[in-house]
């Protein structure tokens, strides 16, 4: 049972990362930026990633969207990494339409 | 729709910037600023290929374009700037992150009463450690809103020397509302250039 929105960002990235690399770096800024406890409140979780196309889907809790946002606005290792949400949707569904509208060779 | 602005693009050569125009608008920006510099022609040029809005930012009292140009100048110290103030007309004064620990009260108050806008540069902050951001957040958020209320909204521009460090408009305004700005969406909006001083031939 959930108590809480969910929030579903489509997220692209520019550097070559792979799945368990972004997913680490998201859960360690958002940490590092504001704390163990929102981060457990967050929920953040990798549900889809493609690294041809470099995009990856994240699922969230709705009420820290602006907190997601600013760790996507300061995403870095041991140097600065870049990337933009393009697309924040409250179903999968309309997400997979987006990116199947818009990017070539995803799966239906 | 928003047209999002970003007044502070700080590269001086060609091929870059023109990969920089391509990146900016691709991450939504509509609304762009530069330095006169000996290629603020093919600049213009670049912008008008990817149908961006310009503004040239001049530190020369007569600049080459009378028309879309504001005169912007760096934050140096207090007195410094309070004297440039009262001798010319400053539309923007870039305040960096190393020097924002000078700002205080007395010269917002000043330069609102002048209509000079403050601007910070995001640029800046994606290279703080987290220590040095856990000090600077709260001057940051205090200044801006200071000069909000004073009803001199700031400009978040992006002052980027790199491709790598443009950021977007979403995520910016994200981080400025985690920091207690809230409207943070219209500083980055054109909205925010109405009041600003263009330069007037006389």
């Amino acid at each position: 049972m959930k108590f809480y929105k969910r929030r579903y960002a489509l997220v692209k990235f520019y550097d070559d990362l792979n799945k368990e690399e972004l997913e680490t770096l998201v859960e360690n800024n958002f940490r590092s930026l504001f704390g163990v406890i929102d981060a457990a409140y967050s929920n953040i979780k990798l549900v889809f990633f493609k690294p041809n196309d470099k995009l990856a889907v994240f699922r969230l809790n709705n009420d820290y969207l602006d907190q997601f946002r600013a760790t996507i606005f300061f995403l870095r290792d041991s140097k600065i990494r870049q990337a933009r949400i393009i697309l924040v949707s409250g179903t999968l569904k309309k997400i997979k339409l987006y990116i199947q509208e818009n990017v070539k060779n995803w799966p239906s | 729709m928003k047209k999002y602005i970003d007044l502070y693009i700080r590269i001086n050569s060609i091929d870059s910037f023109k990969n920089v125009l391509y990146k900016i608008k691709e991450f939504g920006y509509k609304y762009i600023g530069f330095e006169e510099d000996q290629i603020l022609d093919k600049k213009i040029e670049i912008c008008n290929l990817y149908r961006l809005d310009y503004i040239i930012r001049s530190k020369k009292y007569v600049p080459k374009y009378k028309e879309k140009t504001v005169y912007a100048t760096i934050f140096e110290n207090k007195k410094e700037s309070m004297e440039e103030i009262k001798r010319y007309k400053i539309n923007i004064i870039t305040v960096y992150l190393s020097k924002i620990n000078e700002l205080d009260e007395e010269f917002i108050n000043f330069i609102s009463q002048r209509r000079t806008k403050i601007e910070i540069l995001y640029s800046d902050f994606l290279y703080l450690n987290y220590g040095e951001l856990k000090d600077l957040i709260p001057k940051i958020s205090r200044i801006m809103k200071y000069a909000i209320k004073k009803g001199l909204s700031p400009i978040v521009s992006s002052g980027i020397k790199e491709e790598k460090e443009i950021r977007s408009p979403k995520e910016v305004a994200a981080f400025l509302r985690c920091i207690g700005i809230e409207d943070a969406e219209l500083l980055l909006d054109v909205k925010n250039l109405k009041e600003l001083f263009v330069y007037e031939v006389l």
